[in-house]
Formats: structure tokens, sequence, C-alpha cells
């Protein structure tokens, strides 16, 4: 199988600092790629090449082909390329319903069918569980209900990979529990997710492949346990000494 | 399918009512004995409910509060005035097209300064605002400098016929207020409004709304300058450009409700009223009077009339839907951004 979004060679540069360095991926259709690092390894900067609203200092981030970094934010979506946030950004005054309306009416290419926009909306509610939050505010939701809603609104635009950034962390764990079975149901719809998380046996249960960041670079790549496992890994999050009894 | 969506965004209720509104103003001068005065101040005040509403378009809408718009209303007035005066236009056509001047213009230094959020853009609308006050007056070949450009009498139609051409306007208005609000294209503003970035990252294109719908406020405040023109039939660039007369759309706005589709309509209503009967008996007191309005509805009621309305109707049994506040003055756009990043905590008993 090909790769669906491909990154090469992706740098991206603030002034010195190398957020991120020289950092290949690849994410096939269905499959859930975790991404993780230790704080400020550049993990979201990443994602906001991949969505298009930062542009790479080099390299560049190919969805079927075609280039999506680089443009801007709106075009990544309509190519199929959608993220959320780690800070949950909901439209405050807008209901969960219009806030859904709004990635289905602006995310989809213009040549997608709008039959009955509502009604599939509610649909999308459903799958989510918000339904019956569709006519409240967010304000009103619970923080779990906001992380939910930020993936709603992304669904909402049809994507055909889907970039989530900490969506469960946060969370209660039975909270967490129904979000990674939720996230397991988005794949199971053929759409290829990219996470970054922190909630380790979130990422370990989910993820087809770990890409694991640092200092802007790629450390390690492989299944959860090979990654899991890799010395550089572990020094990475916990330091040099780490495996020596007593300091832990 | 088009016109299920279309029919959506207005209620056959609201339609009726619209109509029934419009016919009633339509054949008032004819019944009523209406004077002259009042009669030419009824005109008058059409022209500025619409400019009200123009205004709320961009900065009640999209959230972009804007201190230059008498720049618009000057240049419609002033192309439309030369237009009459050079080539014996019709007034309308000369209106129309200092309208469309003034909606270029406006993109001319809207397109750049619309990235700009919140202070930061009302700040460069002043600069906007003063400097084009200034070229005005000194481009006297073009605007008389400052004895101005006087309107011949004769041509156009009289004081008395532009009662019947400013509520047409204002019935375009009216029209365009409902059509970005409660369409698909009134969602796309409230997401701009609430959070750029975000609407941006679920595909809205955030420059081509904004472009858009400042363009369109922008001819309309122009036409607004034009009818004005006519009125008149003098203008000249100190009053036509003044700082006062942005700030006169502005407290419109929020008197009347800021954000809301029909507001403004309300803001101009008072404000004229002010402008015509306190005004003239206590010209000192103008802008105190203004400054303790604004605040008190800035303390007590940020939707202005329209909330004062709200009220009304909510004692009376009505529940409004819950995005009712998309309006309004504040931002909260921040408000989301109160849970910190999530602390991995749960994970120690693992």
């Amino acid at each position: 199988m090909t790769a669906l979004l491909v990154g090469e060679s992706v740098s991206r540069h603030f002034g010195g600092l190398r957020a991120v360095d020289n950092v290949d991926f690849h994410v096939d259709e269905a499959e859930i790629l975790g991404l993780i690092g230790p704080n400020g390894a550049g993990k979201t900067t990443l994602f906001s090449v991949a969505a298009g609203s930062v542009p790479p200092t080099s390299g560049r981030v190919l969805l079927a082909g075609t280039p999506v970094s680089g443009k801007s934010a709106h075009r990544s979506v309509h190519l199929g390329v959608c993220r959320t946030h780690q800070i949950v950004r909901p439209f405050a005054r807008l209901t969960v319903l219009d806030n859904v309306l709004v990635g289905f009416h602006y995310g989809r290419p213009a040549t997608m069918p709008h039959r009955d926009p509502r009604g599939v909306a509610m649909e999308l509610l459903e799958f989510i569980g918000l339904a019956r939050d569709a006519h409240r505010l967010p304000g009103q939701l619970t923080l779990a209900g906001r992380k939910r809603l930020e993936v709603a609104r992304a669904l909402a635009t049809g994507p055909r990979v889907l970039l989530l950034d900490e969506v469960v962390a946060g969370l209660n764990p039975a909270e967490a529990l129904r979000l990674v079975e939720l996230i397991r149901q988005i794949r199971d719809r053929g759409i290829a997710i990219i996470m970054i998380e922190h909630v380790m046996p979130a990422v370990m249960a989910l993820s087809d492949r770990v890409i694991v960041l640092d200092h802007g670079r790629k450390i390690a790549e492989g299944t959860p346990a090979e990654v899991a496992d890799d010395p550089l890994v572990i020094e990475a999050y916990l330091g040099r000494d780490a495996q020596e009894p007593g300091h832990a | 399918m088009r016109a299920a969506r279309s029919l959506r965004w207005i209620s056959i209720r609201a339609l009726i009512a619209f109509a029934v509104a419009v016919l009633v103003l339509w054949t008032a001068p004819l019944v009523l004995p209406l004077g002259d005065y009042t009669h030419n101040i009824i005109g008058l005040t059409f022209m500025f409910m619409a400019a009200a509403l123009a205004w709320n378009w961009l900065g009640g809408f999209v959230g972009q509060i804007s201190f230059g718009h008498s720049a618009m209303f000057g240049v419609g007035g002033f192309v439309a005035a030369r237009l009459m005066l050079a080539f014996g236009l019709p007034s309308v056509v000369g209106w129309l097209a200092g309208g469309l001047v003034a909606g270029g213009y406006a993109l001319l230094w809207g397109h750049p300064t619309l990235r700009l959020r919140g202070p930061y853009f009302s700040i460069a609308t002043i600069g906007v605002g003063e400097a084009t006050r200034l070229i005005a007056t000194y481009w006297s070949d073009f605007t008389g400098g400052s004895s101005g450009l006087s309107l011949p009498l004769s041509s156009g139609p009289t004081k008395y016929q532009l009662y019947w051409y400013g509520l047409y306007l204002l019935v375009a208005a009216v029209a365009i207020s409902y059509w970005l609000r409660r369409s698909r294209i009134g969602l796309a503003l409230l997401a701009i409004k609430e959070d750029v970035e975000a609407a941006a990252d679920v595909g809205v294109n955030a420059t081509r709304y904004q472009d858009l719908v400042l363009f369109l406020s922008g001819t309309m405040v122009g036409v607004c300058g034009g009818f004005y023109a006519s009125y008149q039939a003098f203008i000249d660039p100190q009053d036509m450009f003044s700082f006062d007369r942005s700030i006169s759309l502005i407290l419109m706005a929020v008197i009347g409700g800021i954000g809301t589709v029909l507001g403004p309509t309300g803001g101009a209503v008072v404000f004229v009223i002010i402008q015509e009967f306190l005004l003239a008996n206590y010209s000192q007191l103008y802008l105190g009077l203004y400054g303790i309005l604004l605040i008190l509805i800035i303390l007590f009621e940020p939707l202005g009339l329209a909330g004062l309305l709200l009220r009304l109707r909510r004692l009376t049994g009505y529940r409004p839907p819950a995005d009712v506040g998309a309006g309004g003055l504040t931002s909260t756009a921040a408000g989301g951004a109160t849970e910190a990043a999530a602390v991995p905590a749960d994970q120690s008993g693992r």
C-alpha cells in the first residue's frame, strides 16, 4: 500500500531554533501513527506544517502526491488534512451543532454535495456522542465533551488525514478509554490518523506505528513495543542515568 | 436544493412583517400630514439606518471594529457629486458608482489590514480615516478643498423624493444584513469572529470572507455618502470625512445592538433624535451624553436596544436559543483556553 500522507525531510526553524529538523514520516490509509516525544520536541510544530498553517523552512508534505504544506490552513483542509488543537478552540458562542456545521460547510471541497447538512451533522454528533448536547454552547460541556467537539468539527470537514493533538490528555481514565475507542472507530472508517499524545497507554494501545521526536529530530520509529524498548527513547524521556537503580 | 437552502435563512413570517413595514413607511408621507422638516429628517434617518447596518456587517458580524468608515462615506459622496456635476448622471447612478469606488477603496486598505485583529485593526482604521480626510482636504481640485462642492439644486430628485430613495437604501441594507447573518455565510463570519485561526483550521477562508464583507460595507456606506451629498446639496471634506462621522456609525450600532441583525436601525433612530432635538438646544452636552449612554450600554446591556427587547420577550415566556449572544461586544475567543495543557497525572498508578 502506498502512503497517503508523506513528509519529506521536513524542517521548520524559528530563528536559530530548529523546532523540526529534517523529519521524514508517512501514514497510510486507516493507519494510526503515534507521535511522541518530550515537551518542546517539535510535535505540534510538525502538525502545524502538515496542516498548512506554518510553512516549512525546507522539505514538503504530500497528500497522495499533492503538496499540502506551505499553502494555507484552509486549503489543506479542502485537500483533506485537518487538525485539532491541544488546547481546545471551540467557537464559544456558537452551538455545538453550528460548530460542526462550520466544518461541514467550509471544510469540504465545493464539489462535494451538501445534502441535508443538519441531518448529516446530527449523525456525526450521534457518532461522536454529543447528539444530546447539539443545541448547547461548548462552554456547557465538560472538557471531555469539548475534546470530542474538537474531533467532531474536524471530522465534519471530511478529512482523509486527521491530526489529533493530545485529545486524550487531561481526561479521567474512563473518559480516556471511551475516546480511545472512538479514535479506533474513526480509523476503521478508513481515515489516516496521526496523534500526538503524552498518555502512553493510549498511544501504545492505539498506534500501529510510533515516531519519537526529540529536539526536532526523529530519534526512533517502529511498533509501540519496539519504540518503548529503544534506549535512545528512554534516554530522551528520562535522562542518561535513568536505568540505574535508585535514580529513576 | 438551492431553493431549500435559501428559504431557510428567512422565515415567511419575517418576510411578511418586512413587506408590511416597508409598505407602511412607503405610504406614510402620502397619508399622514408630516411637516416638511419631519419628512426630510425621516428620509435622512433611513440613510443613517442603512449606514449603521453596513458598519455592523464588519464591526458586528465579523467583529472588526472600524473607526474609519467616514473614509468610504466621503469617497462615495465626492465621487457621486463629481460624476453628477461632470456628466449630469442621474443621482442613483452617481450614488452607485460612488459606492463602488468607495467599496474598492475599502478593499485597497482593508485587504492588507484585515489580517490585524481587535484593537490593532481599529487603530489602523483610525489612521486610514484621518489620512483620507487630510488627502481629501488638500486635494482641492477634486473635493473643492475646505470650501467644498455644491450640487446644482435643479438636477436629481427633490428633497421630498429623497424620502423614498432613503427607504429603498434601507430595504437593501436590511436584506443584505439578513443574508449575511442568516445564510451559510453568517456561520463563517461568526466563526471568524470567535477564533480566526480555528476557523481556518476547519476550512474557512477568512481573508475572502472578510474582504467580501468589507467591500459590501464600504459600498453601502459609500452609497449613503452619495445620498447625503444629494440631500445636503453641498458637501465639504471636513464634514464628510470627519472622525465624528465614523464614531457616529459606531454609536448607532452600539446603541441599537452590535452584531444583531436589525439592532443598529434602532440605534440610528435614537442617534438622530438626540442629534436633532437635544443637540439643537444643548450643543455643549452632546459628547457627554453619548459618553454616558455608551458606558451604560456596555455595563448593563451589551446588546443595546436589541438586548432590551430580548429581555422583554423573555418576560413573556420566550426562550431564546443558546447562541443568542453570538453578536455582542465582548469576544470570548480566549475563554476556551482556561484549561491548561493536560498534566499526565493519572499515569503514576500503572
